[in-house]
């Protein structure tokens, strides 16, 4: 337990220095700092993934239960992405920008040590875990989309304005982020889908009738039908570009409102630990 | 021992001028072969291409060596000399390794990061090379030369976005479409400058191409060199249905495609992304296509424009650059300083090896009818005992030459040893040594090479030559 805490610090440290390595790349672009900074979110990565192993050996149950497993999850999730989208198409500003965000959840988390603390003997069980793993991977997933449609919008921008900066030079053309946006997408709704029917399935089970009256549901069932928007247009209605862009940052917004405030402050059911 | 280097470029000379001093390969090969039979050259090597012609030479004397090479350009370009000097500029020592550092970097280029000098500047070596120009000190300098420009290359972006319009449109199509190769290309208007787009766009992977042109038949031979499909203007809507980039240059003086025309054709197009590019003026496309969704639209100014943003990106990267050179500055200038120790150490060895000589004679005297094996023992080890005496005074010169006053320390070397108090001496005897080497070798090469021609030169030279030091 205290073990994993000080593994911990050495993920907050790794994460600012990646972070700070990126900031560097992203003012002055070099190669020799994005390749450090490459390979210290890769180090950040492993840490991430043997604080997580340690921590399910020692806890006995998978760690998603308060908010500090859950960012922990969250953050590694994106970075997991990160690493892969960046291996395969070389966009080293894409991730930057994801390392950020990671960054900020993990910080976060810095002020919310109390999480550590353990959930009651009901929360537990295997399909609650799924439930709350597919929620994060689904969220992760919108996060990705985010980020890559605000780079589309931008660089979208950039050339109807005709503006032609050093930063512009770095972003990846506006058909790949488009694909790549519709990627995570595709990813995203159907694994929110599962998770929001199993978590009603547990439900169910635990105490005989279904919670229709939370914020989380309610909220979660506003995303699906946005998400639900973007993939008709997209997909019956041959819809591409900044529109959809604009709908994937709104969408993004209801995630964090669904996973902060409704977690924190409204859901009576869905509080954190 | 000096580097020099003197010449003249786009900045210094006018286009009038430097013509008549870009050589041809041959005039090259003549005038290094001239260079080459100089007593106080060592090694020379000719960088001349349209926008420069420089002589970077390895000489004795810098003041007798500017002046050879002041009369011998102007003579090579039948110009007087006064009209060569006022447009050339010289460069000596650690300047001139700079210069040429630069130069192959791409950075003296009238296009700022040009790779192409990089090649000329390889061939430039390889020539001199060829012909027995180049010793040591020039084979190591142009080697460093080669790899600056390639290290510029590979480690800042410098030479990595477009300067010219019509690679200016990839550029943007780039930024539009992740992959060009299976895009559809329509040409309207069959004039030279889209042709030139076209043909890049071609090369980078849009590889589909319709042509629509006013008289089929021009567009029918544009299409043909496309492999592609000639049209008539009047099907531009069904063309512009099926195209992803649209170039446009025709002589028309109102708009050839309206913004409402293709408003309609996006819908059907299911907002595929569509890429204008005009290169006409009077302008052939309305300038409103630019605020529709999905459709992008630049003209010629605006290629201007991102060309011009292009050279501010390269001369961000130019600064790098500079860093780079400042360090293989630095390693050659430490390489020169250990080339100026090799004559003393080989002046110290020489005078042991004297010393050991005389001892062994003298011995050989005193001991007659010692066997072979005592006499192969004797010269063993006193051999041993100059060589060990001598072992660290060498180690120790070899790193004072690369410490800052190395010069006041090579100097107290020499006294101590009393070896050529002087180092310019020691120098000239080794200069004159090399010269002589080179000769027979260039006789020895002049045999193999029956071909060569040394007539012309050698007549052009024919009169007496104002540096009397410097007669071949």
């Amino acid at each position: 337990m205290i073990d994993s805490l000080r593994l911990y610090d050495w993920i907050t440290f790794f994460y600012a220095v990646s972070v700070f390595l990126y900031f560097i790349d992203f003012i002055q672009p070099s190669r020799r700092a994005n390749r450090y900074a490459f390979w210290t979110l890769a180090v950040v990565w492993g840490l991430q993934t043997i604080f997580f192993i340690e921590r399910m050996r020692a806890l006995n149950y998978v760690p998603v239960f308060t908010t500090f497993e859950a960012t922990i999850f969250f953050a590694w999730l994106l970075n997991t992405f990160a690493l892969i989208i960046n291996y395969l198409y070389k966009m080293e500003l894409f991730t930057f920008l994801v390392n950020i965000i990671g960054f900020a959840f993990v910080a976060f988390d810095i002020f919310a040590r109390k999480g550590a603390t353990q959930l009651s003997a009901p929360m537990q069980g295997d399909l609650l875990v799924i439930h709350v793993s597919m929620a994060l991977i689904s969220y992760a997933a919108f996060s990705l989309a985010c980020i890559v449609s605000i780079m589309y919008l931008f660089q979208h921008y950039m050339l109807k304005l005709k503006k032609w900066t050093p930063f512009f030079r770095r972003l990846p053309a506006l058909e790949r982020l488009d694909n790549l946006s519709f990627q995570m997408v595709k990813l995203g709704f159907p694994t929110l889908l599962i998770a929001m029917i199993l978590g009603a399935i547990w439900y169910r089970v635990v105490f005989g009738h279904f919670l229709w009256l939370d914020a989380k549901p309610l909220v979660s069932l506003l995303l699906l039908i946005v998400y639900g928007v973007y993939l008709y247009l997209r997909v019956v209605l041959g819809w591409a570009g900044r529109r959809l862009a604009w709908l994937n940052v709104l969408g993004f917004c209801i995630v964090i409102v669904n996973y902060v405030l409704v977690g924190k402050f409204m859901s009576n059911f869905h509080k954190w630990g | 021992m000096h580097i020099m280097v003197i010449g003249l470029n786009y900045r210094t000379a006018p286009v009038e001028l430097r013509e008549k001093f870009s050589l041809s390969e041959t005039a090259q090969r003549e005038a290094l072969t001239y260079l080459h039979g100089t007593r106080s050259i060592l090694e020379s090597v000719i960088v001349s291409t349209c926008n420069r012609t420089e002589i970077y030479a390895l000489v004795t004397s810098l003041h007798a060596g500017t002046e050879f090479f002041q009369w011998f350009l102007a003579r090579l370009a039948g110009v007087d000399r006064d009209s060569f000097t006022s447009h050339s500029y010289i460069y000596t020592g650690s300047d001139a390794v700079r210069h040429l550092f630069r130069v192959s970097a791409g950075l003296d280029s009238m296009v700022l990061g040009e790779t192409q000098i990089l090649g000329q500047v390889r061939n430039s070596y390889q020539l001199a090379h060829e012909l027995g120009c180049i010793g040591s000190i020039f084979h190591t300098l142009f080697r460093k030369a080669v790899e600056v420009g390639k290290r510029a290359h590979t480690e800042t972006q410098i030479g990595q976005n477009a300067v010219s319009v019509s690679y200016a449109a990839v550029e943007l199509a780039k930024k539009i479409f992740s992959e060009l190769s299976g895009k559809t290309m329509l040409i309207i208007g069959a004039g030279k400058m889209s042709e030139l787009t076209a043909k890049h766009l071609n090369a980078n992977g849009a590889t589909k191409v319709l042509v629509a042109n006013r008289t089929y038949e021009r567009a029918q031979e544009l299409a043909d060199r496309f492999f592609g499909q000639a049209l008539d203007l009047g099907r531009l809507d069904m063309a512009l249905q099926e195209a992803d980039i649209v170039i446009s240059s025709t002589g028309s003086q109102g708009y050839v495609v309206e913004r409402g025309q293709v408003s309609a054709i996006m819908k059907k197009r299911r907002n595929r992304p569509l890429f204008f590019i005009d290169i006409a003026v009077p302008r052939d496309l309305d300038p409103d296509l630019n605020k529709l969704d999905n459709v992008y639209l630049y003209d010629i100014d605006d290629l201007e424009h991102v060309i011009a943003a292009n050279l501010e990106e390269r001369a961000r990267e130019a600064e790098k650059i500079g860093v780079i050179i400042a360090e293989e500055l630095v390693a050659f200038r430490q390489w020169m300083n250990e080339q100026e120790v090799i004559p003393l150490i080989t002046a110290m060895r020489g005078k042991g090896i004297a010393i050991q000589e005389s001892v062994m004679d003298s011995l050989l005297n005193k001991l007659p009818g010692l066997s072979e094996r005592e006499q192969k023992i004797l010269q063993k080890h006193t051999m041993s005992i100059v060589n060990q005496l001598l072992r660290d005074p060498i180690v120790q010169l070899k790193q004072m030459a690369t410490e800052a006053d190395a010069a006041k320390n090579m100097d107290m070397a020499c006294r101590l040893f009393g070896i050529q108090p002087d180092g310019e001496t020691a120098k000239a005897s080794e200069s004159d040594e090399r010269a002589a080497a080179q000769t027979q070798e260039k006789l020895q090469s002049a045999k193999d090479r029956s071909s060569f021609e040394l007539g012309r030169l050698s007549s052009l030279f024919g009169e007496a030559c104002p540096v009397t030091t410097l007669s071949p």
